[in-house]
């Protein structure tokens, strides 16, 4: 397992995903990653062990972490965030992916990460079904399936939305209204095949 | 990003109209059905996204309260739900037992070991006391699984909307929204004297309650100055209001940074548009896009002090801008009280049309001197700064605009309330006085008289005062300072053209525009005066009958204004109106001139004479589609706004008068329209004097009324001046008229004399009229027809057919080819019958005859009088060939009801 990323990794990472650097937006997906995978199994440790974690709480601890430690700007946010919440996606449809092949006989090694995972999978209800459901709206509209990737996986307020994707809040709102009502018509479809 | 696809962008569109009719359910198989009418997906995804709508479980999907904190209390605050949520915090909404009140509490997350900073903070946050802040009542830390929050309790804004989105909904006119604005600069000034920041001034920040106060919150996440990086945050702002230079590490924060803030919301408040276009960026290229200085395009509407305002407050560098809101607030303070701004250097008619729009109480004329002062300015400010020495020319014209401004400031003193000592004061003895003392101050200086008097000359034109108007542009361009290129200001001389145009002197007002065209053109900074230009030429064309040339400008000015709904726009719309209507597409016109129309409703006060002009271009096309009624409705709302703002001798007004009069004679209403008529008449008199071809189109419509109203005397003595008017024009050199005028008279004159039964009289008369526009007219011109009908069936009347058949199968042949199927067609056809008749060729007569009675009672009813004189014509041409009953139940028939 690789050491856990030092916060000015993802700083740097951020700094330069910011001014436009090829490829370091990729580069800090993996590091947000374990960024996040360390704060939740910190946050199981610790005295709040009981309490159910919740994939948009673990983004937002990771943000205030690194805000609180590197006196990170806004615009750094924004970046994290759009990252935090693909990060997030991914680590919990890897999982669930996981589990479907181990269900039909699969053989897969567990890993250790999986426990600290299946804690944030509970409060997400059928991730494969969401994603099969969340591609096809991608593939109509990007910016509205990326709506969702922060509101669902990052927790964010429509107001941040808005932020993030850089549009008005007003166009955020109409964004949801369609993306939640195409999802939930989309996924009860998929649950039913 | 990739873009919707299509299908699934028209079904979230149709979608969205259908939640904002009210999201009925019942509604849905219709709108689906006719969506999968038009494209089959369409209508599948618009099924689906309306059931899913319908279906949605509340919280599907939604972030939930992930904290965890509901139900738990801080400090007294019982946190009871999440009211909005993002990286920087969670805002709750809880309840106080003592005060019993609810509140809101925000909770952020502060570095470790800095609680005491929050202490701090939160004593300097509760020192804020203003109407226009969210009220901090109590903050504090709070310690979670070993990390530091920060918590603040604040007032709760009732029915909380961003100051932009309340702006939109209350539909707030721009003054209203900078009273707002003004608000918002007092609570953030409130702050700044108390050493606080906000440093995320946007419009999200600036909320209007309920009772429609400005309340500004998250002054939470701004550093107190001093305090440097107090809780971690430093930078927070959002891009789109977010000024350069907290986007630098290094870089000094101060009041600036709030100053950029606030002029980006004005901006938004202002132009409907944010200060930095970043939809769909991503956050990296949105924040190259702070670090470039923005280039503010707020549209044509904005007035130029206001973008000025904008344009200082938002400066790429902090020592460009504001050194602090109070100076911002007054600025805008100043512009609303139209009071010179400091955001623009001194400009002498800028500061002179402030001044008197500020006496807006002289009368209601006085904002249409200011208007035409406003529209000097910016030339005047052009070319002074074109100068070949630039700075020299910017140091002079300050000096004079400051000469110029004292002077103003004595001449307009005299009218103030307290030395006017109640007199009633007109525009037109301020504009004298004006005059005067622009001659006597300014004789040193003869490129600002120059600008003054083209000033004062628009203004009179406007008023409708043309000859002074003529007298004083004459002066102007004689004393205007000739450029490098050879040329004067260009400006004055399109605004010269106008006043030609309205004079009816058209040569001369076409080699003004031509001198003006195309220094207006190479001007970039010029590009409203040169849609003016265009505009003014478009007209001029466009009454010389060259519909091509009149189109061609247009289209150009059209284009300056591209899809904005600007006045200008709707001006051009008139314009391009008023081109289709001389081509007779009426129906376009209509078209035309109700997009012309609203957006000379949205853009211009109810009184402005461009509106009531706009109506009144309209009412003629209605007039002439047969909406008659509604026509008169326009006619009226337009006369009513000239009556009040123009002179008596305006010709717009007298346009509208004569108008107003037909649609009353339409109506019925002989005894209004000639009255209407008579003011018309005194008013194109007392404008243009007694020689001039509007004169004798306004005698030739009295004349038409007097005729309806059975008054024939007055109405052949009103046609016999009308000739009199236009003969006498046509002697003068370089004459506004010509034969066409001239014919339309001798028509009017042969209609009256033929109803008298001065038949050899109304012969003559329409020999003439032929003879006059034979020789006007290029061949082949519809005008030629009704002229050729009167003649040949007055012919037929003296017993001289065959001299009539030719004459009647020319006006024939020019009606089927310029309005074939019309009525006007088969009269004519109907007359050539007649004539046929008389000359004996009863089977040439009756093929002519018989379909052109049945289409004149399709078109006109049985009761019209040309009706029955086909009939008539009809049952003498059975009578000849024996078919007489057939004959008297048609003679029966015309002498109906």
């Amino acid at each position: 397992m690789a050491p856990s990323p030092s916060p000015s990794d993802v700083t740097r990472l951020l700094q330069a995903a910011q001014t436009g650097t090829p490829g370091a937006f990729e580069a800090l997906l993996p590091l947000v990653y374990e960024e996040l995978r360390g704060l939740a199994r910190s946050l199981l440790r610790g005295e709040n062990a009981a309490r159910t974690l919740e994939p948009t709480a673990l983004v937002h601890e990771a943000w205030m972490r690194l805000g609180a430690q590197d006196s990170l700007g806004f615009e750094h946010r924004c970046t994290f965030f759009a990252a935090a919440a693909s990060t997030m996606r991914r680590i919990l449809v890897d999982r669930a992916r996981r589990r479907a092949r181990e269900k039909h006989g699969g053989n897969v090694r567990h890993e250790p990460l999986d426990d600290t995972i299946a804690a944030l999978e509970e409060s997400c209800g059928d991730v494969l079904a969401l994603e099969v459901a969340l591609e096809e709206l991608a593939a109509r509209d990007a910016r509205k399936a990326r709506l969702v990737e922060l509101r669902f996986f990052a927790g964010l307020g429509m107001r941040e939305s808005a932020e993030v994707l850089a549009i008005s809040e007003r166009q955020a709102e109409r964004d949801w209204a369609v993306a939640r009502s195409y999802l939930r018509e989309r996924l009860a479809s998929v649950l039913e095949d | 990003m990739a873009a919707p696809n299509d299908s699934f962008a028209a079904a979230e569109e149709r979608f969205h109209a259908w939640l904002e009719a009210g999201a009925d359910a019942a509604a849905r198989a219709a709108i689906v059905r006719s969506a999968r009418d038009e494209d089959a997906e369409l209508g599948r995804l618009l099924d689906l996204l309306i059931r899913g709508y319908t279906h949605l479980e509340p919280g599907f999907l939604e972030p939930a309260d992930e904290e965890g904190l509901a139900g738990s209390a801080l400090g007294g605050f019982v946190l009871s739900r999440v009211l909005a949520r993002g990286g920087m915090g969670v805002v709750y909404e809880a309840e106080q037992a003592a005060p019993r009140r609810t509140v809101a509490v925000k909770i952020v997350r502060v570095a470790d070991g800095r609680a005491a900073d929050v202490e701090r903070e939160a004593a300097l946050l509760a020192r804020l006391s203003h109407p226009n802040v969210a009220q901090v009542h109590a903050a504090g830390a709070l310690e979670r699984g070993g990390r530091v929050f920060a918590w603040f309790a604040m007032e709760l804004v009732s029915g909380a909307r961003s100051i932009t989105r309340f702006a939109d909904e209350a539909a707030l006119d721009l003054d209203a929204r900078l009273a707002l604005f003004l608000d918002a600069c007092a609570a953030l000034q409130h702050a700044h004297q108390r050493g606080v920041l906000h440093l995320d001034v946007k419009p999200s920040n600036l909320l209007v309650d309920d009772a429609g106060t400005v309340k500004v919150i998250d002054f939470g996440i701004g550093r107190a100055r001093g305090a440097d990086d107090a809780l971690g945050f430093a930078g927070a702002g959002t891009f789109v209001a977010m000024a350069p230079e907290q986007l630098d590490p290094d870089a000094v924060i101060d009041a600036r940074a709030d100053v950029h803030g606030l002029g980006a919301v004005l901006c938004e408040l202002v132009a409907g548009r944010p200060l930095r276009a970043l939809d769909g960026l991503a956050p990296d290229a949105a924040t190259r896009r702070v670090r470039k200085p923005v280039e503010l395009a707020l549209g044509a509407d904005v007035p130029s002090d206001l973008a000025a305002i904008v344009a200082r407050a938002v400066a790429h560098d902090a020592g460009d801008r504001y050194a602090g809101i109070a100076e911002l607030a007054e600025d805008v303070r100043r512009f609303r009280a139209c009071e010179p701004v400091r955001a623009r250097p001194p400009s002498v008619f800028r500061r002179l049309a402030l001044f008197v729009r500020r006496r807006r109480a002289l009368a209601a004329a006085a904002v249409l001197v200011a208007l035409a002062l406003a529209g000097g300015s910016t030339a005047a400010l052009v070319s002074a700064v074109r100068a070949r020495d630039a700075l020299a020319a910017e140091t002079r014209a300050r000096a004079r605009a400051e000469r110029v401004l004292a002077l103003h400031e004595r001449i307009f003193a005299a009218y103030r309330p307290g030395n006017a000592l109640g007199r009633e004061v007109d525009v037109r003895a301020v504009l004298d006085g004006a005059l005067a003392a622009c001659e006597r101050e300014l004789a040193g200086d003869p490129s600002a008289l120059a600008e003054m008097l083209g000033v004062l000359a628009a203004t009179r034109t406007e008023l409708g005062d043309l000859a002074r108007a003529k007298e004083l542009f004459e002066r102007a361009l004689e004393l205007a300072p000739v450029r490098e290129d050879g040329s004067v200001d260009a400006p004055l001389r399109s605004s010269f053209a106008y006043a030609l145009i309205q004079l009816g002197e058209r040569d001369r007002a076409r080699s003004e525009l031509e001198q003006a065209l195309p220094v207006l053109r190479a001007d970039p900074a010029a590009r409203a005066e040169l849609g003016l230009a265009l505009y003014r030429a478009s007209e001029l064309a466009r009454l010389s009958g060259d519909a091509v040339s009149a189109r061609a400008r247009l289209d150009e000015a059209l284009a300056l204004c591209g899809d904005e709904r600007t006045v200008l726009r709707a001006r051009v719309l008139e314009q391009l109106g008023a081109v289709e209507y001389r081509a007779r597409d009426l129906a376009r016109a209509e078209e035309l001139h109700r997009e012309a129309l609203a957006i000379g409703g949205e853009r211009l006060p109810e009184l402005h004479p461009a509106r009531a002009s706009m109506e009144n271009s309209l009412a003629g096309d209605l007039f002439e589609r047969g909406k008659v009624q509604e026509a008169r409705e326009h006619w009226e709302r337009a006369l009513a706004t000239f009556e009040q703002v123009l002179d008596a001798t305006h010709p717009d007004l007298a346009t509208v008068l004569g108008n107003l009069a037909l649609a009353r004679e339409r109506t019925g209403d002989l005894d209004g329209a000639i009255e209407l008529h008579e003011r018309a008449l005194a008013a194109r008199r007392a404008a243009l004097g007694e020689a001039h071809p509007r004169v004798a189109g306004t005698l030739r419509n009295l004349a038409m009324a007097c005729l309806a109203r059975k008054d024939l005397a007055r109405a052949e003595a009103c046609a016999r001046d009308a000739i009199a008017v236009d003969e006498r024009a046509c002697a003068r050199p370089g004459a506004p008229c010509d034969g066409a005028d001239l014919g339309q008279d001798y028509l009017t004159l042969g209609i009256v004399l033929r109803e008298r039964r001065d038949l050899d009289g109304a012969m003559r008369a329409a020999q003439e009229c032929v003879r006059q526009l034979r020789a006007a007219l290029p061949a082949g011109h519809a005008d030629l027809a009704q002229p050729l009908t009167l003649l040949g069936s007055t012919l037929v009347d003296l017993g001289r057919a065959a001299e009539a058949e030719p004459l009647l199968r020319e006006a024939l042949e020019l009606r089927r080819a310029k309005l074939p199927g019309s009525w006007l067609a088969a009269n004519s056809a109907s007359v050539l019958g007649g004539a046929l008749v008389e000359l004996g060729r009863h089977a040439e007569a009756e093929e002519l005859l018989a379909p052109a009675a049945e289409a004149l009672a399709k078109a006109l009813g049985p009761r019209d009088f040309r009706v029955r004189d086909a009939w008539k014509r009809l049952a003498t041409l059975f009578e000849r060939t024996g078919r007489t009953e057939s004959a008297t139940e048609l003679r029966e028939r015309a002498a109906g009801p």
